[in-house]
């Protein structure tokens, strides 16, 4: 079985602080880590190659940096590692991410799964992995929580939706982003690490995965970040109660048209 | 010496080398599995340490009974030195000695010291049999040694007597007093039977020097032979600087730590023969005095060296070097199946031999180290399998991990958030190396985790700043800079983490021009002084009791000596790594001293006999789950004393004796413990 991990390297959040006469965000040396949901992806990779044997290649599109949270993934037990860099991917949003991502994969080969974390911890969208299902036109099946049974055409696994939770079946090859209830992601062994601080990185140009320039980086991208700024919050609670919900509504309504949001 | 006889002396002098000789060489072939290692540089510091440790004795002598073994030691040299003449006068009865055949001065001091070791013996006797210290076996070995050497001087004694009293009066001799007086015994008696008697006691002499030194190379006693080479190829580092690095790039290297006998280097090994089982070792041991399996003494004079008699004899015969996967295939035939020879190439050295709790016991105290007197370094032998159980099994506790998991993550063991390092200086005004930009910065203040993030030791990051603040000292901080300096994990055996550590702080360090630090851990000093130079990192490091006893010296710090202080008695406790590892006693002590009102009194262990802890060598983030708390036991040395302070100079000790003194002292009893910074800042 073959598995691609999409793994992203984000600043650690918890250590971002907001400066408090700038109002920006202090990201000044603040570590890098594996976003913390791509470790769970990486964790159930793991794990389908421990029960039923498999070869794992962890993907990343991102800076040269971006090359230790690769050594981590193979720490944890990945076989290879892919890194796509190159200043033309730079400054993608998730359609030119996914698109560059779904590109490599391709040159990877055809993998039975491709494995994303649930969202990255710095972006936050959740739609990466979703964007690559619909670029390779795969099937995709997203918040997994809990991967049941692994067959050699098709999975089994739970997921949870607003309604409750899912069991799905799914055929391979498919996009599976996962949840973080999949399983603790392991320490990797100094072993491990140490291997995979020898271990070469496969680094590709936009060119050796055959992506065209307006389609990557931020000629690819159509929406575009203008400004980020920490948003003031600012509670205003008001109970609203009324005799009836006919009556609560208009309540409501009559507040919210104040309030010129309606 | 009639032909007939001289035929029997050299036969049996032949024999008595050979199996001498290959006695030797059978122990030399043991040691020589052992890894590659450099211990031939600088002869002339060796010869020194050699002369002072040999030679001079210099540790047994810092002992009370120390001197005995002085004295057993030069008696023996002037033993063996009378054994030429005594022997060769015989051979060739023709030929002048120089000096040892002639000079009574020679024969004066041979005969005083030969008297000590014969005292001296009986006094050892009486140690070993009846007041019985619990660290020395009681063993046939030790008894049969003692006969043989009796053997060997009164024989001695009684020819050479016989001898003087036969040719009247001996110029060599005049001074011999015990010669002599075995002289008059004889007189009287004819020519003829003093001689048969001559003949017979050299005979017996000679038989019984010769059962000796057969002897020694086959018993514990080795030691006698071992020692000297062991003392000249100690190590010269530092105590504190004695692990070395592992090339972690070298794509060769498959194995890390030591996992196996013969992946020790030939000098770890050759410690097990010098070991002299004195049990100094065992007796300062915080692991063995509270009932921890490990016990250096036995560690290195049994385990270690009964797993290599009895591996290497195997390895030897089957012409083996090592049980390396390289050569796995050409183990296969012995180690499959049931064969004897298989059962012990199979032994893992750890697990099987030495225990997981013997190694995880150890402090890194030094105790050990610094007492022994024949220079053996345990240490470095529990480092070594405690990185191959970390690094190359990934079997450790799970604790550890969590420690490490947080280092690798915020930098520092507690986990707490990187980017709250330098909160403890919030509203203290000391600049950050950053800050300091382009400005000349003479000190970094080197704060360390536990400076950093436990509340206890931020206090004492506070007094410290504070007190270079009042002296105008021009020094700055590293602030979310600062990294775990990795002391612990070195010790715990991750070489790798470690690395990772090391390199980014050297980068930072280097990056500043920072050429001297200053800090209030040990342990941080320790290792930014004696770890870094090997990567790079060389900086002059000073710990604060230090720095500010320089401060007061200078006149750049003058203390207010009227403030209004307790009356208080305050014991005092030398940690591991400023005490042992620095060799620093008195700098802390002489703070307390300045203090009004303190009364520094001191514990029965004290000074290079002080002991831990219990915090040392990553034991401060492990379960203590067998045996007594070490701490409990330190905090109980103390409260004999009836002190209302502990003193201290180490966080780590800080933080293990107050939660000692809670477990132990009841609300009445309980003392606070004090860093004497604490102390002096009131005084600014
Ligand atoms: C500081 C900052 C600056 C930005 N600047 C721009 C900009 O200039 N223009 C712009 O259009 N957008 C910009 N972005 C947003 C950027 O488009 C997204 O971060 C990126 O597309 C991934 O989306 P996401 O972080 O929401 O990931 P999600 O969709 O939340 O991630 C889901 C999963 O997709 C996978 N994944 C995500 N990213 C990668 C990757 N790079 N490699 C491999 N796998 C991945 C991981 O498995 C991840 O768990 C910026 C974001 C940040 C934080
Ligand atoms: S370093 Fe300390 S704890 Fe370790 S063996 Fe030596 S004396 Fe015992
Ligand atoms: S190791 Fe050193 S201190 Fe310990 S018993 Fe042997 S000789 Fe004595």
């Amino acid at each position: 079985m073959e598995i691609v991990v999409c793994i992203k390297q984000v600043p650690d959040t918890t250590e971002v602080k907001i400066d408090p006469v700038k109002n920006t965000l202090i990201r000044d040396g603040v570590p890098s880590i594996v976003n913390p949901f791509d470790e769970y992806a990486m964790e159930a990779a793991v794990r389908i190659k421990e029960q039923c044997g498999a070869k794992i290649t962890v993907l990343t599109m991102g800076p040269p940096q971006a090359a230790s949270a690769l050594r981590k993934c193979l720490a944890m037990g990945a076989d290879e590692a892919v890194l796509v860099s190159d200043r033309a991917v730079a400054g993608a949003d998730t359609l030119a991410t996914s698109f560059t991502l779904a590109k490599a994969i391709e040159k990877i080969g055809k993998p039975d799964i491709i494995f994303c974390g649930k969202m990255a911890i710095d972006g936050d969208t959740a739609q990466v992995g979703p964007g690559i299902a619909e670029h390779l036109g795969l099937p995709q099946t997203t918040y997994v929580q809990k991967i049941r049974e692994v067959s050699p055409h098709r999975l089994i696994v739970e997921r949870v939706s607003d309604s409750g939770h899912e069991l799905v079946s799914i055929p391979l090859p498919c996009v599976v982003t996962v949840d973080k209830a999949i399983g603790e992601p392991r320490y990797p062994s100094v072993k491990g690490s140490i291997n995979a601080s020898r271990q070469e990185i496969i680094t590709w140009t936009a060119a050796d995965i055959e992506a065209p320039p307006d389609k990557t980086g931020l000629n690819g991208s159509c929406t575009q970040v203008m400004r980020i700024f920490t948003p003031q919050i600012q509670k205003h609670n008001e109970m609203l109660s009324a005799e009836s919900d006919e009556a609560l509504c208009d309540l409501l309504l009559a507040k919210l048209q104040e309030a010129k949001i309606v | 010496m009639p032909t007939a006889e001289l035929i029997v002396f050299l036969i049996i002098t032949f024999l008595t080398v050979l199996l001498f000789v290959q006695a030797v060489s059978k122990k030399l072939k043991f040691i020589r599995l052992g890894a590659k290692e450099n211990r031939s540089d600088h002869p002339g510091k060796r010869f020194a340490n050699f002369c002072a440790n040999v030679l001079g004795q210099r540790k047994l002598l810092q002992e009370p009974y120390g001197f005995i073994h002085f004295f057993i030691f030069w008696g023996f040299i002037f033993i063996a030195l009378g054994e030429i003449p005594f022997i060769l006068e015989r051979v060739f009865p023709n030929i002048t000695i120089p000096i040892l055949g002639t000079s009574p001065y020679f024969y004066l001091i041979k005969e005083i010291l030969a008297s000590l070791v014969f005292i001296g013996l009986i006094v050892g006797l009486i140690r070993r049999w009846i007041i019985r210290p619990a660290r020395l076996y009681l063993s046939f070995e030790a008894a049969l040694v003692v006969i043989l050497i009796y053997g060997v001087i009164i024989t001695e004694w009684l020819t050479s007597g016989a001898k003087l009293a036969l040719m009247g009066s001996h110029p060599a001799y005049s001074l011999d007093f015990i010669y002599n007086l075995v002289a008059g015994f004889f007189a009287g008696a004819s020519a003829e039977s003093l001689t048969t008697t001559i003949s017979f006691l050299w005979w017996i002499h000679v038989f019984i020097l010769y059962a000796f030194a057969v002897y020694i190379p086959n018993s514990k006693h080795l030691h006698i032979l071992a020692t000297p080479f062991n003392s000249y190829f100690a190590s010269l580092k530092p105590v504190g600087g004695q692990i070395e690095p592992m090339n972690l790039e070298d794509e060769n290297l498959k194995e890390y730590g030591v996992g196996r006998i013969e992946n020790f280097t030939w000098k770890q090994l050759l410690d097990s023969f010098a070991c002299g089982e004195c049990g100094r070792c065992m007796d300062n041991c915080p692991a063995n005095i509270s009932g921890k399996p490990l016990n250096p003494k036995q560690l290195l004079s049994r385990t270690l060296k009964d797993h290599l008699l009895e591996k290497g004899a195997v390895m030897n015969k089957l012409g083996i070097t090592s049980t390396g996967e390289e050569n796995a295939e050409a183990l296969k035939p012995y180690t499959t199946g049931y064969s004897e020879t298989g059962q012990v190439l199979n032994k893992k050295l750890i697990g099987d031999i030495v225990s997981r709790e013997e190694i995880w016991s150890c402090t890194t105290c030094m105790a050990c180290q610094t007492l022994c007197p024949v220079s053996n370094e345990h240490v470095n032998k529990i480092i070594d399998m405690r990185r191959y159980e970390v690094m190359n099994e990934n079997n450790y506790a799970h604790e550890l991990q969590l420690a490490f998991r947080n280092v690798e993550a915020k930098y520092n063991p507690w986990g707490v958030s990187w980017s709250e390092r330098a909160s403890w200086a919030k509203d203290l005004d000391v600049q950050t190396m950053k800050e300091a930009g382009d400005q000349e910065v003479e000190y970094l203040y080197w704060v360390g985790c536990a400076g950093s993030f436990d509340d206890r030791a931020k206090k004492v990051s506070v007094a410290v700043a504070k007190i270079l603040k009042a002296a105008g000292v021009n020094f700055a901080i590293l602030g979310r800079e600062e990294k775990c300096c990795g002391d612990f994990i070195r010790r715990a055996g991750n070489e790798y983490l470690f690395g990772l550590m090391v390199k980014d702080n050297i980068n930072t360090l280097n990056n500043y021009k920072v050429k001297k630090i200053i800090t209030a851990c040990p342990h941080c000093l320790n290792t930014l002084k004696n770890d870094y130079p090997a990567f790079g990192g060389n900086y002059e490091v000073i710990h604060h009791t230090q720095f500010i006893n320089d401060l007061i010296k200078s006149g750049k710090l003058t203390l207010n000596k009227n403030v209004e202080m307790p009356k208080q008695k305050i014991v005092y406790h030398d940690s591991c790594y400023l005490g042992r590892y620095q060799q620093e006693f008195e700098a802390p002590r002489a703070l307390y001293r300045m203090v009004p009102g303190v009364e520094l009194i001191e514990m029965d262990r004290n000074h290079n006999k002080s002991f831990c802890c219990g915090a040392g060598g990553g034991r401060m983030w492990l379960e203590e789950n067998i045996g007594e708390r070490i701490n409990n036991m330190r905090v109980d040395q103390a409260l004999a004393k009836e002190p209302q302070a502990i003193g201290a100079n180490c966080p780590y000790c800080i933080t293990m004796l107050e939660d000692g003194i809670k477990d132990r002292a009841d609300a009445e009893h309980a003392v606070p413990v004090i860093d004497p910074a604490e102390l002096i800042v009131k005084m600014i």
